[in-house]
This record gives structure tokens, sequence and C-alpha cells, in this order.
């Protein structure tokens, strides 16, 4: 079962995934998490990437289906992502709907 | 459209190799396009054993636009390792269900709107319709003057040795119906660049009807092609295609 950090700052909820990758092995449980919390009423959503060195398409697609949860109601930012996962959203230009911060305060600040 | 089995009314076969910086908006702008028809289309993406992100930048398209546009999902293919553009086309119109079949660059040089000429030719009872840069009506941007030359050159030797009568082989935007692109791709033999030259040979053969038809095509950057290497290696081929296929 992946180990994930959860917190809450100013109605944001903050989720640090403790694993290096986010591939086959871990996005289910990592979306079963996510879409957990949403339906719980966590509608803002700020994905700490810290840990993260590897991102694939699985990984991509767990926070995409949260994304969609969320809806028009709330949103998912990114921080502190790896120069791999940044690469990654580049290349498939979701870039330009998952806005990734620097660091977590920068995140929370900018929200 | 005709009332048949078919499960979709067109496929897009699009080869892919190393195509990561581009792959995503061409993904974008076909199911955005195909999205609009009116038939039920499916999109066929082969990569050919790439060694960058090509394979996942797709997958990750793919569930975006399911996720958030309930569009249909791609078919991928991936070769185990990298063969050829040609195998990679042949491929994906063997594993077409659509009852047209058209195969695109993954550079969209072509715009994928252009399809809307191809199509009526099929619909009216022809074979293959294969885009033209060299017809009075196409819409060619300027190429680079070493691909014009190569091109030039290219057309004259496949008139030559080859297929005659056809101003505009290397297009990569052609459309075929489904039996006529099946039994082409069973037959073929060349996995590069050349393939199309065979392709049209092997439709000339088996007695199928090709219209050229004039299209826009745009130059992009980061042609696959390799100016002298492959222009040797595609002269070669054409040469062979008479041999490969004596028995025909």
């Amino acid at each position: 079962m992946l180990k994930v950090d959860i917190g809450t700052e100013n109605d944001i909820c903050v989720i640090k995934p403790a694993t290096h990758r986010l591939d086959a092995s871990t996005a289910v449980d990592f979306k079963n998490i996510l879409l957990k919390l949403i339906e719980e009423g966590n509608l803002r959503l700020l994905l700490n990437l810290e840990n993260v060195d590897f991102i694939d398409s699985s990984g991509l697609g767990a926070i995409i289906s949260a994304l969609r949860q969320v809806g028009v109601k709330g949103d998912i930012k990114l921080c502190e992502v790896s120069e791999q996962v940044e690469e990654l959203l580049r290349l498939t230009r979701l870039n330009k709907v998952l806005v990734s911060f620097p660091c977590e305060r920068d995140a929370l600040e900018g929200y | 459209m005709n009332d048949n089995n078919f499960k979709y009314y067109l496929s897009v076969v699009i080869p892919a190799y190393n195509e990561q910086e581009r792959i995503a908006d061409t993904l974008y702008t076909v199911k955005e396009f195909l999205d609009g028809q009116p038939y039920k289309s499916e999109i066929i993406v082969v990569d050919d054993g790439s060694r960058d992100w090509t394979t996942e930048v797709v997958k990750t398209v793919d569930i975006y636009s399911q996720e958030m546009k309930d569009q249909n999902v791609s078919a991928i293919m991936e070769n185990v390792k990298n063969v050829g553009k040609g195998f990679s086309v042949a491929r994906g119109m063997l594993r077409a269900r659509g009852e047209y079949v058209l195969f695109s660059d993954a550079d969209l040089s072509t715009p994928i709107e252009e399809v809307n000429k191809l199509l009526p030719v099929l619909e009216g009872g022809g074979d293959i319709a294969i885009g033209s840069r060299r017809m009075a009506d196409s819409e060619v941007e300027k190429k680079p003057f070493y691909r014009d030359l190569m091109s030039f050159v290219f057309n004259s030797v496949v008139g030559l040795f080859a297929v005659r009568g056809i101003k505009d082989t290397q297009c990569g935007f052609k459309a075929f119906r489904n039996e006529v692109a099946h039994e082409i791709a069973d037959r073929q033999k060349l996995y590069g660049f050349s393939f199309d030259v065979e392709q049209l040979f092997l439709a000339r053969k088996l007695g199928y009807c090709i219209e050229e038809v004039p299209v826009k095509w745009e130059h992009a950057e980061g042609s696959k092609v390799d100016p002298l290497r492959d222009s040797i290696r595609m002269f070669i081929d054409v040469m062979r295609i008479r041999m490969l296929h004596r028995n025909l």
C-alpha cells in the first residue's frame, strides 16, 4: 500500500506520496487515495512530489482522474516536481492545466 | 456511408519514431478533428521502437482525452525495436478496423482536415486516394532546396523503374479502402522509407484504382530522413521492387 503524508493548510489539502515512483505499481493506490480525499470534500489539492523521481502515464493518469473528479469546483496544483516529471508534463502539454510551483510555501501562497 | 460490418468509418494510422516533441500536439489535433466528424473513427499509433518518451506521451494524451473530453482512446502498438516506417505503417494498416484507412505522418505536414478531400474519392468507388504536392491545385509551402531536389529526382526514378504516371509517391497522407489496405500491407516487403512506392506498385499490379488528390502541405522541421544515406537506400529499394514481386 502506497504511503502518503496528508495535511491541510488554509483549506488546501497537501498530499505528499512517500515513493520514488508513480508508475503502474503505485498509480492505482495513489488514484484511490486522491479520489477518497475528493469524495470527503477536499476540492483544493496540492500534490507535493518532492519524493517522486519518476512518473509515467499511469502516474499522470491518476492525477488526471482526480482532476476530472474535482471538476470546476476545485483544482489540483503541484509543487517540488523533479526534472523528469516536469519534462513529461511539458511533452504531454499537461503543464498548461497542472500548474506547478518550485516549493510548497510558494504553492500555498499562490494557490 | 455504407451499411456494413466495419466497426469504424475511418482508421487513422500514425507511425511514430522518437516523436516525443510533437506527438502530443498531433494527437490533440487529430482527436479534436475526428471528434467533430459525424462518423466513428479510431486512431492507431505505431511506435517504431522509440528511445524517447513517445509511448508514454501517447498513453497520457489518451488518458487526458478520455477523462476530460470523453474521446476515444487510441490504440498504441509498440515495435520491440526500430524496424522502419514502412513496417509500422503496414502493421497499423493490418490492425485497422475502419471502412477507410488513412495513413498520416506524425508531423501533420498535411493537415488532418485534408482527409475530407480524399474520402469522397473512396466513397465514389476509388480504391486508393493519395495526397499530392505536385498538382496544379496543391498548396505547398516552399520546401528546403535539398528536399525539393531529392523529391524531384526520386519521383523521376520511381516513374522510370516502378510506378508510372504518379506525380508524388512520397506524400505521407494516403487513404485506402480497408480491404485494399489489408491486401497491400500483407504483401508489403519493404520496411524503410520507400514503402510508399512498393504499396503503389502493388496496387497497380493488383488492379486497384489510384487517384492523386491535391492537398495542402507545410514543411515541418525534424524530418527523420537522412538526405544521403536514406536517398541511396531508397534508390536501391526502388530497383528491387520489381524483383521482390516478380511472381505477381
